[in-house]
């Protein structure tokens, strides 16, 4: 770290984000829907927008990747609650996952969830493909290319399941959550 | 080895500077300003290396992403005002470089502040 009067600045920004780590924890216990991210996420959204306001020609490139930056940040960690909560409750784990989210920085539902699509994987067949692969490795090779993974567009059994999950932790209609399930067709 | 090349440029610029220095002042500057771009060539690629290993770990680590983009950002900030005004004083110009400093401690407080907003906001929220 760079030594000179701005250790101190920098100090206080870490000791800052420190007490921000520190604290979440005991804030999540107190009560569960408040959100630090969100809050950080939104001030910062703020103080882009404000600054954009400032210098409407000005350094616009910067500031729409920063925006670009904020979206894809909030929407990895949209993706890693969704992975817990799915692997959390049912026997399935999540592949990949596409969000779309209101994007307009005007509007004012802004960060809000339009849809969301998943695409799972069934847990109990990717141990034993784990278990084939361990034993005979080009056997599993020839397998897989003979026969392509395909998106399954088909509801599966427990798709409603999860969708309601999703649905009761984020507000969203049922209707515009997707699911889809890889490697069912063998 | 980096390391000889860096300390080997690093010594002769310091040679020819001392040499320079009487006779003409300028070019003794505009080598230090060389040296330093030479050596912060020199050192980028490891840089990279380094952020890209961090990065892996903040991942493995499950640490958030925005807490560790900010604290790499202020830090890569702080090391380039250093640059930047180490520079200036080599050129004798103190008053430019306090300036530099000051550009950069205002932009490391800009970076800080959603942290103490959201911060402040929580606190507020779980006042009763």
């Amino acid at each position: 770290m760079p030594n000179s009067n701005m250790k101190r600045f920098i100090d206080m920004i870490v000791g800052l984000l420190i007490i921000v780590v520190i604290i979440t924890p005991f804030i999540k216990i107190i009560s569960r829907d408040i959100d630090i991210e969100k809050h950080f996420l939104l001030s910062n959204n703020k103080l882009n927008s404000e600054l954009k306001n400032n210098h409407i020609n000005e350094d616009e490139k910067v500031s729409k990747l920063q925006e670009e930056q904020i979206i894809k940040a909030y929407e990895k960690n949209i993706e890693k609650e969704i992975q817990n909560l799915i692997e959390k409750e049912t026997d399935y784990e999540l592949e990949s996952i596409e969000i779309t989210i209101d994007n307009e920085l005007e509007a004012e539902d802004y960060g809000s969830i339009r849809e969301m699509s998943l695409v799972l994987r069934d847990k109990k067949k990717k141990s034993l493909k784990n278990k084939k692969e361990i034993q005979v490795e080009k056997i599993e090779n020839v397998w897989i290319k003979n026969n392509k993974i395909k998106k399954e567009d088909k509801d599966f059994e427990d798709s409603n399941k999860i969708k309601k999950l999703i649905a009761k932790e984020y507000g969203l209609p049922i209707d515009k959550i997707s699911t889809h399930l890889i490697g069912n067709g063998r | 080895m980096e390391i000889f090349q860096i300390v080997g440029i690093g010594l002769i610029a310091t040679m020819m500077i001392v040499f320079l220095k009487d006779q003409k002042p300028e070019f003794a500057l505009l080598i230090s300003v060389a040296t330093s771009i030479i050596i912060f060539y020199f050192i980028i690629d490891k840089f990279q290396v380094v952020v890209q290993v961090l990065n892996n770990l903040a991942k493995n680590a499950n640490v958030d992403f925005i807490y560790f983009t900010t604290i790499l950002k202020i830090i890569g900030i702080a090391y380039v005002i250093e640059f930047g005004a180490q520079i200036s004083r080599d050129a004798g110009e103190e008053s430019i470089a306090s300036k530099i400093e000051l550009g950069g401690k205002v932009i490391i407080m800009v970076l800080g502040i959603p942290i103490l907003t959201a911060l402040m906001d929580l606190i507020i929220k779980i006042l009763p």
